[in-house]
């Protein structure tokens, strides 16, 4: 039997406090709030596993760069990993709220700011790199005490302003945030710099007036403003890139285990963006929104745009080494392990690369978006909740890209002499219409209330936007440069192979039609204190077979139940 | 009262007389049965010929029975989804008046016979014979460590001088197919009856003359050709074999080794680190002769196919490109796949009209160790002589004792219990 | 996530049953009057009357509930039907309710089981009696089934004028599983909802019509864990065949079901006089395999009538008679080209058959001694008749038989307990039996020979013998304590037994 045992620890404590100072004394502050909550973890996972590669594979040993000889795994061995992590969670908020009036201007305001500390002081992945977990692994491990902090800092000012005007009434509120990387080493070029989010949002709701003897009114609203976030510890602070080359193979069959030799060249290369700027997301939307008795509505139409997204992309390069040539080696007559001088060798040069954060994502969402809520009709003591929301999202990139080939030719892969540089949006666009319907009904007298809620998928689509297989320039591992692709490249025996074939079908829209469920819920409140629900989702669904490309897709939903028990004291 | 007493007292007996019809089985399920118009496309080389004998055998796809007709005036069959197979003999008037008597054969698979979809259409051929190399052995499975885990590295094929005169091996192209026996998907262009799609092809080296193989003879390509005892002791020693395949791999993760063995001669292969015989045994195998220059080949024999896949997540269509070796040019290919999960042959049926195996499903526990193994006919001044009818189904043993294994004595399980048994093929006993 | 959900189950049904009393009044009668009204012979005539929510006010005019666990355990020294196993142990936590309040009924059931099934052969799905011949199956004699049921029932009916009404809605959940190769996940899933109306006629009864929808998914999954591999499935198909297409794939399969039924029912409002019901059912269920573009193998439909007729007199003594009628139907659907694996469908065949008549005879006569002792006896006679045909090859199972029971029920006060016993004995015997196999695969040759033997103790005479001592024991005027255990012995031809016990305490008000 395999042995494969692993042991997994998690230990958290928290501290969070909340103090609120209402002040009555100063006209212009009302309340003071001070927020804190500190985190600490300590997790650790061991694992002992007996490992036995399936073919004989090799552990990259070395952490610096250079020449370095490596280990064949050719036998079992048992491996030992550990994983320790120790994150800290820092968090303070303190907010100031406060109201004056200005005229006939009611202001009501507030001002604040934020503090997040993140670190890591665990000692990461632990494990003999001659007894790695898995005998493919490539990775060197990484201590999470060697990451930077990360924190954030953010300032905000908000104002709301209500505004009778006769019978109208105005309602403006206008903010701002600042956020920044405090403590961000200097070649970033975030470093020192905040960034400003304004945001506004005015209601105008018209004087009420009776409709079908029950009072109605409908109001206008619209909105702007900018987010901006953050990227995260994995993107400013990744782990750089180990390139690991095979100089020589070389298993002696007569005495494996001592006469055979690898040899590795291996290549460090930071990986980090220092040019990384954060995400700012833009968002307007405006809102008709109407009440009629105990009946609602609103209607919401948005647009959002985020340029900066991020996404990682690939970089690549030429990289030497020297090929050892072993042919002529003879077992019989080895003493030790080869020696690196007295075989024939050559330089090689191959591309190969790593990837790095960029902000090259696009992401341009509009929608609109419905809410109904109806008052209880009596007969049947039930109220209707509808919502509804159609949405079209791009999803693209705003770079050109690398992308490698897989095709070997002769002998040789496509990707070591030469990789496209292709002008592909790499995007879809996907549509949805959805709507769901939430019957509430709640029969007091016996404390039940039965819910029952359909879901309508109207339609989801999705398009892929045409790529060009064709790339517009290739880079040459000779020299390391982009080159142009011409007609004359096309061809070429091992350019052509540059160029990527994609089914035409691929670019068609793709529409999953119509598909509704029903779930059911009921739940019985038992004296004060008790409430046991009890429900039952996608038990009735309609699902119809639908037709593709001319093939025939069928559909079928899984039903579940759950219970819940909630007790108040 | 007593008037509902009354009323009761009548539906009791009512309720007794009610007595169900009962059914036999067979009787008022007539299952309609659909006489099928069968039409038979012989090559133009035989239009005048007679029909001698002929023979249909026709298996259904849903039930898997087989049921055979001498006459396709005999052939009637259910609804279904039907694979038919023909065989006959005709006579031809030779140009100098002599007789002559050809075999043909005919396949088709997954013939829908419904009410509105009658006709069966058969295209036959003569049976090739190409007077070359044959396939003796595949061992795709593997062996497995004592620990009971999947080693790799000692797959092996062997291949088999099966006619009367010296054969040399130079050239000669060993293929596996690029698509899977348990997976179909409707190509454009769909070019199998012309040409084998591959993804790999490797080629023994040689001037021409360099490695004759004479009438009864094999030669072994292995892997890896080194002693394999030494990693894993169930395996056996490969370092014996005639050749090897070896893939360069720059990656410390997939290193494939170079052994002592003579390497073949690498044309294309898909994978980027190294190559190994489908370990299920899902895919064909084949010889082949190429005449042109291997530059020449790997800039014009590409081919670019497109296909529709669905799976829950969605319909996604796709393009990929292959390498194709025209049907003239294989001298020989074998299907393998299993029981539960075939679809279809990856070859044309005119190459292999059956198939062969290891194991009845997917992922079957008793395929370790084993191999397929071409039946021996009869043995000839001491060398068998081996069937080949390119019928993978007719011509190998399946879930056989692998060759080598007998020959070496080695494991044929994961205990280690040595073979104690030596066969001409798996079944005929030395 | 399964413990939280049972101890919330637990919780829940104890506050439910002890609080869900406001609103309704308590019954003024005292418990131990209500349990015997309530154990009384007579009410078990009549089954069929009570499925319509508007006439179910009338199968009681007390109100009780209960909150109690039980213990089951079904033991047979060799199994008599294979596919179901030979032994399972269930314990049982249930909460029953049935209220009165002016003319409104409410009545209200949950349960929770949690057991296990052992040496279940040739089968991996779950509810075989529901789904049969469209069973997921393999040749494995593996380790027990888990087994884990909630079920919920909830009814109301009133009276209006001259409109009787009621409507009732029940789920059932169950959850089966194993922990060793080969590994079923049964996830299955009930809906059943009911609504009835009716109206006086004659002055005398209650004409009333109902009707039910149900909504039946199950989904079963294999999986094997063992690295070297797993074994091959099958998907049978009625009697020793199996669709041979898939054998050996398909570790996900899935079934979806639905059912109509419609009834009517002529009901006594007084209780005594002429009782009389009628129920047509369509239930028809498809066999999908997930992996395949989810295609249906097999389609079934099963149809029955069922009547039921009774006499209850005034003087302490009935009689009934009853009939089931049904038709099994399945189809197979044959399917073209895997290409894409879209599988589509080209046609279909109609090749398992399935029908049963049961008819029978009961009368009960009780004789009551004092307030609540009593004596009565129950005699019946019942004919079935299952005949079971596949077409292609034809097989046939045929088995008529005529059983003959009696059963004595005692109640006797000691002391303010009040003791229950029921003891009866039933004799079994076949009046026409054939069993025809007809090319049988080679791997299905085992499963050939379990069905020869299942085959061999329906079609040959038993014998059973049940004994159910019962204690009620009163708390106080409102409250009683029950505790019974049932012991029902079954002998079967060559010295092969089963033993069911079932052993249970209640706390009723």
């Amino acid at each position: 039997m395999k042995m494969n045992e692993f042991k997994s620890s998690y230990n958290r404590i928290n501290y969070t406090s909340d103090l609120t100072l209402t002040l009555n004394r100063i006209a212009w502050l009302k309340t003071l709030n001070l927020n804190a909550s500190a985190s600490y973890q300590a997790d650790r996972l061991e694992r002992h596993k007996e490992v036995a590669p399936q073919r004989a594979s090799v552990a990259p040993t070395s952490m610096e760069e250079g020449v370095h000889d490596g280990q064949y795994l050719l036998n079992g061995y048992v491996a030992d990993y550990v994983s320790d992590g120790k994150p800290l969670n820092l968090f303070v908020k303190l907010r100031g709220e406060g109201s004056a009036r200005l005229g006939r201007l009611n202001n009501r305001y507030k001002v604040g700011g934020e503090w997040t500390f993140s670190k890591n002081y665990g000692d990461g992945q632990v494990y003999d790199l001659t007894r790695p977990l898995s005998a493919s692994w490539t990775t060197r491990p990484r201590a999470y005490k060697d990451i930077p902090s990360l924190q954030v800092l953010s300032f905000y000012a908000e104002d709301n302003a209500t505004l009778p005007l006769g019978a109208h009434r105005l309602e403006v509120q206008a903010g701002i945030r600042t956020i920044q990387i405090p403590g961000l080493d200097e070649r970033y070029s975030m470093s020192g710099r905040a960034y400003i989010d304004p945001r506004f949002n005015g209601k105008w709701t018209l004087p009420p007036f009776s409709l079908g003897g029950r009072n109605a009114e409908v109001y206008l609203a619209a909105g702007w403003g900018a987010t901006t976030k953050m990227p995260t510890i994995a993107y400013l602070f990744p782990q750089v890139n180990y390139n690991d080359f095979i100089q020589l193979n070389y298993y002696d069959v007569q005495n494996p285990t001592e006469h055979s030799r690898i040899s590795l060249r291996t290549y460090i290369d930071p990986t980090v963006n220092y040019h990384l700027r954060p995400a700012v997301n833009h968002k307007w939307e405006v809102r008709l929104g109407a009440t009629l008795g105990k009946n609602r509505l609103t209607l919401t139409y948005f647009q959002e745009r985020l340029r900066s997204g991020f996404r990682f992309s690939s970089y690549y390069a030429p990289y030497t080494y020297t090929k050892y040539d072993a042919n002529e080696v003879h077992s019989e007559d080895l003493k030790a392990a080869p020696d690196l001088a007295t075989l024939p060798s050559e330089e090689v040069k191959v591309l190969d690369g790593y990837s790095k954060v960029d902000n090259g994502s696009r992401l341009d969402k509009q929608g609109v978006e419905l809410t109904l809520s109806t008052a209880r009709w009596r007969p049947i003591s039930t109220a209707l909740t509808v919502t509804g929301a159609w949405f079209r999202s791009t999803y693209s990139n705003s770079q050109m890209l690398y992308q490698p080939v897989t095709v070997v030719v002769d002998n040789q892969p496509v990707r070591n002499r030469y990789i496209g540089y292709y002008n592909c949006d790499d995007g879809r666009v996907n549509e949805q219409l959805n709507t769901n319907f939430m019957f509430d009904t709640q029969i007091t007298r016996w404390g039940l209330v039965f819910t029952t809620s359909v879901q309508c998928m109207w339609y989801v689509s999705t398009r892929r936007l045409w790529q060009n297989g064709v790339p517009d320039s290739y880079l040459d591992v000779a020299d390391g440069e982009l080159h142009p692709y011409t007609s004359a490249s096309r061809q070429d025996p091992i350019l052509q192979h540059l160029v990527r074939t994609y089914n035409d079908q691929l670019f068609s829209r793709l529409t999953v039609p119509t598909a509704v469920y029903i779930n059911l819920k009921a739940t019985k409140i038992i004296g004060k204190h008790l409430k046991v629900a009890v429900f039952a989702n996608r038990m009735l669904d309609y699902l119809p077979d639908y037709k593709s490309n001319g093939l025939t897709v069928r559909r079928i939903s899984d039903p579940y139940f759950g219970m819940e028990l909630n007790f108040t004291l | 009262m007593k008037k509902l007493f009354y009323i009761f007292s009548l539906i009791v007996p009512l309720m007794v007389a009610l007595n169900a019809c009962d059914d036999l089985p067979g009787d008022d399920q007539s299952l309609a049965m659909i006489v099928p118009e069968v039409h038979v496309i012989l090559p133009d080389t035989v239009r005048d010929g007679r029909v001698v004998s002929e023979r249909y055998e026709v298996r259904n796809v849903t039930t898997g029975r087989k049921a055979i007709y001498l006459s396709k005036d005999d052939i009637d069959l259910s609804v279904g989804l039907y694979d038919v197979s023909y065989e006959t003999e005709m006579q031809i008037t030779t140009p100098d008046g002599g007789f002559d008597t050809l075999h043909l054969q005919a396949y088709e698979p997954s013939v829908l016979i419904r009410e509105t979809n009658r006709t069966i259409t058969l295209t036959a051929y003569v049976t090739r014979n190409a007077d070359d190399f044959i396939i003796s052995e595949i061992f795709f499975t593997g062996s497995l460590r004592p620990n009971g885990s999947q080693y790799y590295g000692d797959d092996y094929v062997k291949i088999f001088n099966n006619t009367d005169h010296v054969l040399y091996a130079d050239g000669l192209t060993f293929l596996e197919s690029k698509f899977v026996t348990t997976q179909k998907y409707n190509y454009t262009p769909d070019i199998m009856s012309q040409a084998m799609t591959v993804q790999a092809l490797y080629t023994i080296p040689g001037s021409g003359k360099d490695y004759p193989v004479q009438p009864g003879e094999e030669l072994w390509i292995v892997d890896t050709g080194i002693d394999h005892r030494v990693a894993n002791e169930n395996s056996f020693d490969c370092s014996g074999a005639d050749f090897e395949w070896y893939d360069v791999s720059t990656q410390p993760a997939h290193l494939d080794i170079d052994g002592p063995v003579t390497n073949l001669d690498k044309w294309y292969c898909y994978t980027l680190s190294f190559f190994v015989l489908h370990n299920r045994g899902f895919r064909a195998w084949a010889l082949a002769r190429i005449p042109i220059e291997k530059e020449q080949y790997l800039a014009n024999y590409s081919y670019t196919y497109n296909y529709i896949i669905i799976v829950p997540a969605g319909v996604y269509p796709m393009s990929q490109t292959a390498y194709k070796v025209p049907n003239d040019w294989i001298v020989d290919a074998v299907n393998c796949s299993v029981e539960a999960e075939r679809v279809w042959n990856v070859t044309d049926p005119s190459l292999d009209r059956g198939w062969t195996y290891c194991g009845t499903m997917d992922h079957d526990k008793t395929r370790y160790f084993h191999s397929v193994r071409r039946k021996m006919l009869y043995l000839k001044n001491g060398r068998p002589v081996l069937k080949d009818t390119n019928n993978s189904t007719e011509d190998f043993n399946p879930h056989c004792i692998p060759s080598e294994i007998e020959n070496q004595g080695t494991a044929i399980d994961v205990n280690g219990t040595p073979c104690t048994q030596r066969t001409w093929d798996g079944v005929t006993p030395r | 996530m399964m413990k939280m959900m049972k101890q919330t189950f637990v919780v829940a049904a104890v506050l439910l049953g002890a609080l869900v009393a406001q609103g309704f009044a308590p019954d003024s009668a005292t418990v131990m009057n209500r349990i015997a009204s309530q154990e009384s012979e007579l009410r078990t005539l009549q089954q069929l009357a009570w499925q319509n929510p508007a006439v179910k006010p009338l199968q009681q005019s007390w109100a009780l509930s209960s909150v109690g666990a039980s213990w089951q355990s079904r033991d047979e020294s060799t199994a008599i039907q294979a596919q179901l196993g030979d032994r399972a142990t269930l314990w049982a936590f249930d909460a029953d309710t049935h209220m009165k309040h002016n003319t409104a009924t409410l009545w209200g059931h949950a349960t929770y089981n949690n057991g296990r099934q052992h040496h279940v052969l040739w089968n991996e799905t779950s509810q075989p009696e529901l789904l049969y011949p469209y069973l997921l199956a393999d040749s494995v004699n593996s380790a027990r089934i888990n087994v884990e049921r909630y079920a919920f029932a909830g009814g109301y009916a009133d009276f209006k004028g001259r409109i009787a009404w009621g409507a009732h809605i029940s789920y059932e959940a169950g959850l089966y599983y194993r922990h060793v190769d080969p590994r079923p996940r049964n996830v299955t899933a009930d809906l059943q909802v009911v609504a009835g109306i009716g109206t006086p006629i004659m002055g005398s009864h209650l004409a009333a019509l109902a009707l039910k929808f149900r909504k039946y998914k199950q989904t079963n999954d294999v999986a094997f864990y063992s690295e070297l591999g797993s074994d091959k499935l099958f998907h049978l198909t009625g009697l020793t065949n199996d669709y041979d297409r898939f054998a050996g794939t398909g570790s996900s399969t899935y079934y979806k079901g639905y059912e109509w039924v419609i009834e009517a029912n002529a009901q006594p409002l007084a209780g005594r006089g002429l009782a009389f019901s009628a129920q047509a059912s369509r239930f028809s269920f498809d066999n999908i395999l997930t992996a395949f573009n989810k295609l249906p193998m097999a389609h079934l439909t099963h149809q029955a009538v069922r009547a039921e007729a009774a006499w209850l007199s005034e003087h302490g003594w009935g009689l009934q008679a009853h009939s089931h009628l049904s038709r099994r139907v399945g189809t197979e659907n044959i399917f073209g080209d895997a290409a894409a694996s879209v599988y589509p469908k080209i046609g279909s065949l109609d090749l398992y058959h399935e029908n049963r008549f049961d008819v029978g005879i009961e009368g009960v006569w009780e004789h009551a001694i004092g307030r609540q002792a009593g004596i009565a006896l129950h005699p019946a006679v019942d004919y079935h008749h299952r005949n079971e045909t596949y077409n292609n090859p034809q097989e046939r199972w045929l088995v008529n038989d005529m059983t003959l029971s009696l059963r004595a029920k005692g109640a006797m006060p000691m002391g303010r307990a009040l003791c229950n016993l029921l003891v009866g004995v039933a004799w079994t015997a076949p009046t026409q039996t054939e069993l025809t196999w007809n090319g049988v695969k080679t791997e299905l040759a085992s499963l050939q020979r379990l069905l020869s033997r299942d085959f061999y103790f329906a079609s040959h005479h038993h014998t059973s013998i049940l004994v159910r001592p019962s204690v009620n024991l009163p708390v106080g005027k409102d409250f009683a304590l029950q505790a019974a255990v049932m012991w029902l012995h079954g002998s079967y031809v060559t010295g092969v037994h089963a033993d069911n016990v079932n052993a249970s305490v209640a706390f009723i008000f």
